[in-house]
């Protein structure tokens, strides 16, 4: 069924990582992967990855999710590592074999490499598990309102609101895709078997019903909206308040602790 | 053998949710050519998952569907064969039209059938003719017209396939009286056309009453009655366990009953109801 397709990837649990505010996780996110560009020796990054699996663990997000996410990225993370193994080089020669030559520093480069990668993926994995999409949106339409003040006044509100809207159709769409796509094989049409042009022309009869659904309801919202005197942005206000609690500062806090750690290992360890 | 029987059906969607629901459990029932059997249910009852598990559009989980003595499903490939004999035409189907003109949307099936041009243009002509629209409107866009013209329409797009089983999923919702009128009609005409058998959902017990034999009575995915139409009507109680209810002229023939008039007759249609008011009424029944 096409139904069971989840969109987004928001994972529901009860954690401290769930509970915080978006826009102060979006503002860390955007911190982490800074710093984790910025360190440059392995032992900062080791020291990184420790923090980054705790914080993990934290959020009850199940590990093999996040496995999913590294798994569909490996070719890139083996083919980085390969590449740096094998033009760095620096120290000792470890391997040699034909024209192949891969020295320590290689593999040392390649190891980190891979646990960078690694850990963009994780954390911001991590962002979009623990946030639901509409909380992003929202999160996003915050953080852009100073856009307001250099003359982009309604854009930031108009682009929240198709985010937050074309989420809201997502699930409606695939229903309806699901019911038009019956009624066409109740017809005899033969959707999943041909050749590529065949099946192209076989989506035909899906795809036109469903554009011209979506463009009636895309009036009968508008209308909608009207009805009940939706005048854009100005004047709105939200029926979530998001508000900085104790949990954030926490959050705050612990991060600029860490990044801070991250600094001084950086600097000193050899 | 049947024409269309249906052993111990059993299907769940399979959702996100934890607890999975049987939208469809353990049902049992038969269709004979020339029948007309009403489904009714309560809104979430399985009467639409039933329908599309009739016609092969969902695969049970357990139990069978057999049209003239064979399985289904024996071959998967072959399903389209079975959809061809057994036609559903979906609730609010005038959302599947997308051709450029109304013949087109018509002919897709008997196309899909690799029918030749000439069968085709014969399928098409009648399959119009059977829904009372005129040729004018083969050259149509599908999107041009009425919401009651394009439901007749799609109608006529499954028809075209003669179906020996036609499924009707609430082919009346949404329709002022006179498309009612106009919808049942045709499917009434259809039967004595080709004989074939009819299946129709609906939520309207008048529409049951006036067409149907048989009703099959559904409630919580489960079988609840299968039985000619009086006999489930007389089962007042039953019907409204299970979120149902009587047509209305039942009603008041219930209320004469307890105030001691007509004890020994009972109408479930107006035109029934108006013949026995009507005849007691000039045979001095009713007089005060
Ligand atoms: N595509 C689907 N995915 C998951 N669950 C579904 C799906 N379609 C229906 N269901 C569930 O299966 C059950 C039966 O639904 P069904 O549509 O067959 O009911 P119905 O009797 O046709 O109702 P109505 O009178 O409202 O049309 C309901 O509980 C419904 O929530
Ligand atoms: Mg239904």
């Amino acid at each position: 069924m096409l139904k069971d397709i989840t969109f987004g990837q928001y994972v529901e649990a009860d954690s401290i990582i769930h509970k915080l505010d978006p826009r102060i996780k979006i503002l860390l996110l955007i911190a982490y992967i800074v710093f984790i560009f910025i360190v440059n020796n392995l032992f900062s990054i080791a020291f990184a990855s420790v923090f980054i699996l705790a914080v993990t663990i934290l959020s009850k997000v199940p590990v093999k999710l996040f496995a999913k996410n590294i798994k569909a990225i490996l070719p890139i993370i083996i083919f980085t590592a390969i590449l740096n193994a094998l033009y760095v080089g620096q120290g000792a020669l470890v391997i040699h074999f034909w024209v192949i030559n891969i020295y320590e520093g290689g593999i040392y480069r390649a190891v980190f490499m891979s646990l960078r990668i690694i850990l963009l993926i994780i954390i911001s994995a991590l962002l979009t598990y623990t946030s639901t999409p509409t909380a992003l949106t929202d999160a996003i339409e915050s953080l852009l309102s100073p856009l307001q003040y250099i003359g982009l006044k309604n854009a930031v509100h108009i682009m929240a609101l198709m985010m937050t809207i074309a989420l809201r159709f997502i699930p409606t769409l695939i229903e309806e895709t699901d019911k038009i796509m019956s009624s066409q094989k109740a017809r005899g049409a033969s959707l999943d078997s041909g050749s590529f042009k065949q099946k192209v022309k076989a989506l035909l009869p899906v795809l036109i019903p469903l554009l011209s659904a979506s463009i009636r309801r895309a009036y009968e919202l508008a209308d909608a909206m009207e009805s009940r005197c939706y005048n854009g942005g100005e004047g709105r206000v939200r029926m979530k308040q998001m508000t900085l609690t104790l949990k954030d500062y926490i959050a705050i806090i612990v991060s600029v602790v860490f990044f801070a750690a991250l600094i001084i290992l950086n600097t000193f360890a050899v | 053998m049947s024409l269309l029987a249906a052993e111990n059906l059993s299907f769940s969607y399979n959702s996100a949710a934890k607890i999975k629901k049987m939208a469809v459990k353990d049902i049992s029932f038969s269709v004979e050519s020339g029948e007309i059997i009403g489904v009714i249910g309560h809104t979430g009852s399985g009467k639409s998952t039933l329908m599309q598990l009739l016609n092969g559009l969902l695969k049970p989980e357990s139990g069978a569907v057999y049209f003239e003595g064979q399985n289904i499903w024996d071959n998967p490939k072959e399903i389209s064969k079975f959809r061809f004999q057994i036609g559903l035409v979906f609730q609010y189907p005038e959302y599947q039209l997308f051709e450029e003109t109304v013949y087109k949307d018509i002919a897709f099936a008997p196309q899909n059938m690799k029918l030749s041009q000439e069968e085709i243009d014969n399928r098409v002509n009648s399959a119009l003719n059977s829904v009372g629209l005129n040729y004018e409107f083969a050259e149509k866009s599908p999107f041009d017209l009425s919401g009651g013209e394009k439901r007749r329409v799609a109608i006529a797009g499954i028809l075209a396939m003669h179906p020996k089983v036609l499924i009707l999923d609430e082919p009346t919702a949404g329709l002022d009286p006179k498309g009612r009128a106009t919808v049942l009609n045709m499917i009434r005409d259809y039967k004595e056309n080709t004989g074939a058998a009819i299946i129709i959902v609906s939520h309207s017990m008048e529409d049951v009453a006036a067409l149907c034999e048989k009703l099959l009575v559904l409630s919580n995915g489960r079988a609840v009655m299968f039985d000619k139409t009086e006999n489930v009507f007389s089962q007042y109680e039953t019907l409204i366990n299970n979120g149902l209810d009587l047509p209305s002229v039942a009603k008041i023939f219930e209320e004469l009953h307890k105030l001691g008039y007509l004890k020994d007759k009972m109408a479930y249609t107006v035109d029934d109801a108006k013949k026995i008011i009507v005849d007691s009424i000039k045979g001095g029944a009713l007089n005060a």
